[in-house]
């Protein structure tokens, strides 16, 4: 058996106790009562590994004890510890609510009910047949470890009929996207036509999505749910489409700031983390000024990117709007640490961002060396229509991004590129996409091979080469490459190029904000010193776009509390539900629209000419259909849960009283909207009035034992044979009690009649949004609702 | 607030258990259960783990101060000072396990100490339960062998002879 995740343990006299050690460990000390959901999380342990409680507190010592059943003034009084079976059993329990004592002897098996108490049952997360887990698939309890599964395409059986919860944890897309971005709502957007809400969403997060929409590694897609079904979202298409509408309407959706905060903040580096924090910052008023070392903004995006990729034409479009529409001030041409001083540009300014990427080729160390050219050098040559010319036959060093586009340049300048690399493909750092293009545009590769010794020889250059094998891994996590021994050759060529990595150039950095490896103090908000911020790939070295504009937002962010002393914006967990509708088409096996793409054979005719195209309106309104809008669609389980609602019951905790309607809520990892040193203490039953009938009944797989697939609980006051009040609830229908309230109106008023009832119990069908497996819990439903009330009135 | 409630992890707790009718001291950990403690420290083997401790099968039940308890799903530091009931305390001649044998109330025996115990709760704390409410009192045992009937049959039994007084 496995044992139990470790914890302190606290037992807590008195509530006031229990309380402040609740406080003080803010959600990391969970309360325990019975123990027994508490203790099946703590040894499964299917939750995200950073919300664990590190200290329980016992409840069960608290003097005196919580666990009393009794009625005063007319409300039933039960203590938060009162175990299920002690209430079940209680006689002035049966007598006049019904369906408390019935639900309380229904749940779980006899074992658990002696030790489970009414307090934890409603509080009792929310586990139901799957938890939740980061990535939005969940381990299943009953199935036990393994059996991972995304409920809403998976077998979905137990699930919720009455749609979708979104979570505070993010969507598998929004997981997998390095800047969060808000995919599903986007998705939501596009598929009714509604482009222009689609990229303002968009625009809040990224204001270059024209780059990002060709250029990102998408890896949203990666982790997009569809992946189960067929296959993923076109994530990036659709943003490119959105990026391409914001390029066209940048008159109406690039908009200056409305206030101005006197403040003036630099930023270093016109790359894409320069350019997203300058975007942030002047929309919340600053006055930003860039400085730019080249005479064009872009960075990697101008300079590195080839054209085929990334037209140049776009990248140009985003300085004009951003010097002009928004009005950042430019200022190429200046190299800080020549033409000016970091520390200068520090006291100029009330802040500064550093954001000047990662520029320096590192040395390969080798014989010759001064015979290859550097990879971003050629680029840029290449970029800026300064390449005098080249060779016919060209090797290029490296596996990783840069290597990749090079070589595919090279190829479209008419010359016969190799690519050497030391490891094999499978190693390769270079992103999949990129690899696949050039195999198929005709680019060699040597793996396993790595340079020694570079020579000009009768106009042409030798490289010699050794052949490496793969050993053990080294810090990389990478296999080794070891040199095979005697294996020495040589390639003879006109040119070599090479692509190993690249440093940022840190030489004008003062040693202050250095750390003793040289490289940059930053922490993860991007501070740095001073009033020194940074980030992009000066911070990480080479990453991705995407990754800059993350850096560049969270540093705006960052530059803005650090001047206005606003502050974070006090993050609060929503505690609203929101169910949202799951559009069971969408669960379709549907196939992803195909991108058009030039036939590689035309693709390599033209340096300029895009290889991937964009999608049209239509392409992505109806791509856009295929977003399942992932949500938690579990159901919550507790039994006792309906029946509090009907009876209407009140939760007294240490801190306020809470109407039970408004006590569940499934946005996050919580079941309660109870804060984290809130404890539930009492539950409050007014008496029912006289007349009044209260029932619950429960379908579950094993009578005992097993959790609910559906129940219901009802009350029911008739008078003279007319029925005056009534309220029924369902549970483990949806991810918190589902009130059908459609089928009370249906009855209320109305004269009691068992064809009234079985009429009224039809309304749910109305209601529910059942999921491909679990039609079946309407239909139970629906028997459930008919005679528990019937039960009610008999 | 007194830190001698405070229990950490390097702080290991000393508790008192009245097991069977004797007393064990044993020093636990704040996230060791009972079952760990009765089974592989103090050699309790018959507790078993069928569920693995989901607390969904009910062979790992003892009978703590009178109530059947599923120890995988109890922490021992909850049980300082209280009084623990395992097979291996329960006479010989007492009648659930003489009926047992005689009704050859299982298979491969398993679940049969999960049972045991449990009955033995319900006719402690009950005189004379109705056949629904001993098939109610057992349900919450799992018997992958599919004894049911035989278990039931063996509890009617003892119940039979203990409203006899007969033991
Ligand atoms: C095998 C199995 C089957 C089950 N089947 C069913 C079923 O069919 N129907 C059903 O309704 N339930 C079922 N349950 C759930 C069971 O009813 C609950 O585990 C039990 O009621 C929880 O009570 P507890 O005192 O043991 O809670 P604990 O495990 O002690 O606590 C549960 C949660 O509530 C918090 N908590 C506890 N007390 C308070 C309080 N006073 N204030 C605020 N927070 C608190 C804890 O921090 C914890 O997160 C099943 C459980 C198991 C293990
Ligand atoms: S930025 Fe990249 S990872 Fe993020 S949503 Fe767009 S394509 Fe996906
Ligand atoms: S289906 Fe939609 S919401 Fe779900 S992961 Fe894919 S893009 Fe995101
Ligand atoms: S092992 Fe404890 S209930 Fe199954
Ligand atoms: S006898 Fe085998 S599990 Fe019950």
């Amino acid at each position: 058996m496995r044992s139990l995740r470790r914890f302190d343990y606290f037992n807590a006299k008195s509530v006031e106790e229990a309380a402040s050690i609740l406080a003080k460990y803010r959600g990391k000390a969970w309360p325990i009562a019975g123990g027994t959901d508490l203790l099946t999380i703590l040894r499964f342990q299917p939750l995200p590994e950073e919300s664990y409680p590190e200290i329980l507190v016992n409840l069960k010592t608290i003097e005196p004890g919580i666990e009393y059943i009794r009625e005063e003034d007319g409300v039933l009084k039960i203590g938060a510890l009162a175990r299920l079976e002690d209430i079940a059993k209680n006689p002035l329990v049966r007598e006049k609510y019904t369906a408390l004592a019935e639900a309380c002897s229904r749940a779980a098996s006899p074992h658990l009910r002696e030790m489970g108490t009414i307090g934890g049952n409603i509080c009792q997360i929310t586990r139901c047949w799957y938890f939740r887990k980061e990535d939005n698939r969940f381990y299943c309890l009953r199935k036990g470890p393994g059996g991972k599964a995304w409920a809403l395409m998976g077998d979905n059986r137990y699930h919720s009929i009455f749609g979708c919860a979104k979570l505070d944890i993010p969507e598998p897309c929004v997981y997998g996207c390095p800047n969060d971005t808000n995919i599903p709502l986007i998705m939501k957007k596009v598929k009714v036509g509604n482009i222009e809400e689609a990229a303002e969403v968009l625009l809040d997060v990224n204001p270059i999505p024209f780059v990002t929409g060709r250029v990102c590694p998408h890896r949203c897609e990666e982790q997009c749910s569809r992946n189960i079904l067929d296959e993923p979202l076109a994530i990036r298409a659709i943003e490119r489409f959105l990026g391409d509408y914001i390029l066209e309407n940048a008159d109406k959706m690039m908009k200056p700031p409305e206030t101005s905060v006197g403040k003036k903040v630099a930023i270093i580096g016109a790359g894409p983390a320069g350019l997203t924090a300058a975007y942030y910052l002047r929309k919340l008023g600053y006055e930003v000024t860039i400085f730019e070392r080249e005479g064009s903004a872009g960075g990697v995006l101008r300079y590195g990117i080839p054209p085929f990729r990334l037209p140049k034409d776009i990248v140009e479009k985003i300085g004009e709007i951003f010097r002009d529409r928004l009005g950042i001030n430019f200022k190429f041409n200046t190299t800080v640490g020549r033409d000016t001083s970091l520390k200068e540009i520090m006291t100029n300014f009330d802040a500064v961002f550093l954001a000047i990427g990662a520029w320096k080729e590192i040395m390969m160390r080798i014989p010759g060396e001064e015979l290859i050219e550097n990879g971003l050098d050629f680029l840029k040559k290449v970029n800026t229509s300064s390449l005098e010319k080249i060779g016919k036959k060209v090797v290029v060093i490296g596996g990783g991004n840069v290597a990749i586009d090079v070589a595919r340049v090279l190829l479209r300048l008419g010359a016969e590129p190799t690519i050497i690399y030391r490891r094999t493909e499978r190693e390769m750092p270079a992103l999949k996409e990129g690899v696949r293009a050039a195999v198929e545009e005709g680019v060699k590769f040597e793996f396993l091979t790595q340079p020694i010794r570079a020579e000009r020889k009768d106009g042409k250059i030798i490289l010699t080469c050794i052949k490496m094998r793969l050993g053990p891994p080294d810090e990389t996590g990478r296999p080794a490459p070891i040199p095979v021994e005697g294996s020495e050759f040589e390639l003879e060529c006109d040119a070599i190029i090479k692509a190993v990595g690249e440093v940022p150039d840190l030489t004008f950095i003062p040693p202050e904000f250095l750390d003793e490896k040289g490289k940059l103090k930053c922490d993860e908000t991007g501070y740095v010193g001073g009033n020194l911020f940074a980030g992009g790939d000066v911070v990480t070295g080479p990453a991705t776009v995407i990754e800059a504009i993350a850096a560049g937002r969270r540093a705006a962010a960052s530059i803005d509390k650090f001047l206005t002393s606003r502050g974070d914006p006090e993050k609060k967990p929503s505690v609203e539900v929101r169910l949202e509708r799951v559009d069971v088409s969408s669960l379709k096996k549907m196939a992803r629209i195909s991108i058009p793409e030039l036939l590689p054979t035309d693709r390599i005719k033209s340096l300029e000419v895009e290889d991937i195209l964009g999608i049209s309106f239509e392409e992505a309104t109806k791509e856009a259909q295929r977003c399942l809008n992932c949500g938690c669609v579990m159901a919550h389980p507790s039994d006792v849960a309906p029946a509090l609602i009907v009876l209407g019951a009140n939760i007294v905790t240490n801190k306020r009283m809470i109407p039970i309607e408004k006590f569940f809520t499934a946005s996050g990892l919580k079941s309660t909207i109870l804060e984290p040193d809130e404890m539930v203490i009492e539950i409050q039953v007014p008496a029912p009035k006289p007349g009044t009938k209260s029932k619950f009944m429960k379908f579950a797989l094993r009578e005992s034992i097993d959790f609910p697939i559906a129940n219901c609980a009802a009350l029911v006051r008739c008078k003279d044979g007319v029925i005056e009040d009534v309220k029924v609830c369902l549970n483990a229908v949806a991810p918190i009690p589902y009130r059908a309230t459609r089928v009370e109106e249906h009855v209320k008023g109305k004269k009691v009649d068992e064809r009234l009832i079985e009429e009224a119990a039809e309304k749910i069908v109305e209601e529910a949004n059942p999921l491909p497996y679990n039609k079946y819990k309407v239909s139970i439903v629906k028997a459930l609702i008919k005679r528990t009330v019937l039960a009610c009135i008999q | 607030m007194q830190d001698n409630y405070l229990v950490t992890n390097n702080n290991l707790r000393n508790i008192r258990l009245k097991i069977n009718g004797r007393t064990f001291e044993v020093t636990v950990a704040p996230h060791w259960t009972l079952y760990q403690v009765l089974k592989d420290q103090l050699g309790f083997t018959s507790i078993k783990d069928m569920c693995l401790g989901h607390g969904a099968c009910g062979s790992c039940t003892v009978i703590l101060d009178g109530r059947p308890v599923l120890s995988c799903l109890t922490l021992a530091v909850d049980c300082d000072g209280k009084t623990i009931e395992t097979v291996e305390g329960i006479d010989p001649k007492h009648p659930v396990i003489e009926t047992f044998i005689k009704h050859h109330a299982f298979q491969c025996g398993y679940c049969t100490p999960g049972f045991v115990m449990t009955a033995k709760a319900l006719l402690d704390r009950k005189k004379n339960p109705t056949i629904e409410e001993i098939i109610e009192a057992l349900s919450g045992n799992i018997c992958r062998c599919g004894a049911y009937q035989l278990i039931l049959n063996a509890v009617i039994e003892a119940t039979e002879r203990l409203a006899k007084g007969n033991r």
